[in-house]
């Protein structure tokens, strides 16, 4: 029997690891900098009564939707560098990391800005790539403070409170036979790019170039590992945007296999669906996830420079 | 004579711009840098952020696909092959073939 070649393979091995896709993925934004259009769109969180909002590097603005899409209002453009994480704390403060300056920024729901703090450095709370933030039902703001490979965990108003994990780079033929011969690096990081907090107050941390998320308590405790390198169902080759359901199960975008996947509370692998492409359904590296309070899940398409949402 | 002065202001007018163009493209100097390991928008965020850094460097555009860092610096600012290598390497990327044009 002749053999596939390795190309053929790899396709095979993509779509058999594309499970469940949802019937109706819907789709908003083209690439552009006017109202609803986007330059690079890069990370999503949806707030109080289902509004979106959404970093927009390029156009350096965050920009507001209504659950459908409906383009609201825009802000933050005399303010951002490089606008990257967004979250919305338990009070409707909308969050937002500048990856260029360093900074934090707290907004109200109308765009009007609260707080700001942070800054560059390598002491303790100071920040070298913000990429991403989270916000706990307690209203302690977490930091992924990325080339410090650390998650810093600050009062509301940013003050220090502790931070946690260092620089660990898995070896990538132990992260694709993780589950055979378990990884070590626990609580270390390689360039982590996301931060989500669960209903049961978990932190949930993108280890990008791990090719992993890990799992903490509040107090940065490692609880357990979810995926490695790979191309199959549950695997990731660069584990980008996460937003944990009021379930407790989790999505991640998993940027090079250009999908999203889901896990179970218990971080079993429940589905993935995806592909590159520009179909509905299909993605150019996505970056970013939010889930509402009715379950629809948004996806930032970061390369196709617009949102994509479904109901699972 | 009327005529050729508003043949003369119209030809000033449409050939302006071009000047101002060229006296841009004069002022900075291109330099392309093949960047080994550019594969994600957090990278490639990061190594802009650090070239930016660099005293002289006007803009930074990065080619994810081409893994390529596109640099402009000012025309007359000495930035050398050495100090470009090393802000890429604190992004966490290794130099490859450095461009002049």
């Amino acid at each position: 029997m002749r053999l596939p070649k390795l190309p053929g393979l790899l396709l095979a091995i993509s779509l058999a690891a594309c499970t469940n896709a949802p019937s109706d993925v819907r789709v908003w934004g083209v690439k552009g900098n006017g109202p609803g259009q986007f330059n690079e769109p890069f990370d999503i969180a949806v707030g109080q009564h289902g509004f979106v909002y959404v970093t927009d590097v390029r156009n350096q603005r965050v920009q507001k939707f209504g659950a459908g899409g409906e383009f609201l209002l825009a802000f933050g453009q005399d303010m951002f560098e490089k606008p990257a994480g967004i979250a919305v704390g338990p009070d409707g403060s909308i969050w937002v990391t500048d990856y260029d300056l360093d900074r934090v920024f707290r907004f109200d729901s109308k765009g009007k800005l609260l707080d700001a703090w942070g800054k560059a450095g390598d002491g303790p709370g100071d920040l070298d790539v913000p990429a991403d933030i989270a916000v706990d039902s307690r209203g302690f703001v977490y930091v992924v403070d990325e080339y410090h490979h650390r998650i810093q965990k600050f009062t509301p108003d940013g003050n220090l409170i502790l931070a946690w994990g260092r620089k660990g780079k898995v070896n990538v033929a132990l992260s694709a036979v993780n589950f055979l011969i378990p990884e070590d690096r626990e609580g270390e990081f390689y360039y982590p790019s996301r931060i989500a907090i669960g209903p049961d107050n978990r932190v949930y941390v993108s280890d990008a170039y791990n090719n992993r998320v890990q799992v903490f308590g509040t107090d940065g405790h490692f609880l357990r590992s979810i995926g490695g390198l790979g191309l199959w169902g549950g695997r990731f080759r660069i584990s980008s945007g996460l937003a944990v359901a009021a379930d407790g199960s989790l999505f991640v975008a998993d940027f090079y296999n250009n999908r999203i996947q889901h896990y179970g509370k218990n971080g079993s692998f429940l589905a993935a669906w995806g592909g590159k492409g520009r179909a509905p359904g299909q993605f150019s590296g996505p970056t970013g996830v939010g889930v509402g309070s009715n379950g629809s899940v948004f996806i930032t398409d970061w390369g196709n420079h617009r949102i994509q949402y479904f109901r699972p | 004579m009327r005529t050729l002065r508003l043949l003369f202001i119209i030809g000033l007018l449409l050939t302006a711009p071009l000047t101002i163009v060229s006296a841009q493209d004069a002022a900075f100097q291109s330099v392309i840098i093949q960047v080994d390991g550019l594969s994600c928008p957090f990278c490639a965020y990061g190594l802009e952020k650090n070239l930016k850094k660099v005293a002289g460097v006007g803009s930074v555009d990065i080619d994810m696909k081409a893994g390529q860092a596109i640099v402009q610096i000012e025309q007359g600012v000495d930035v050398t092959d050495d100090t470009l290598r090393q802000a890429i390497k604190k992004a966490g990327f290794t130099a490859r073939n450095i461009t002049r044009k």
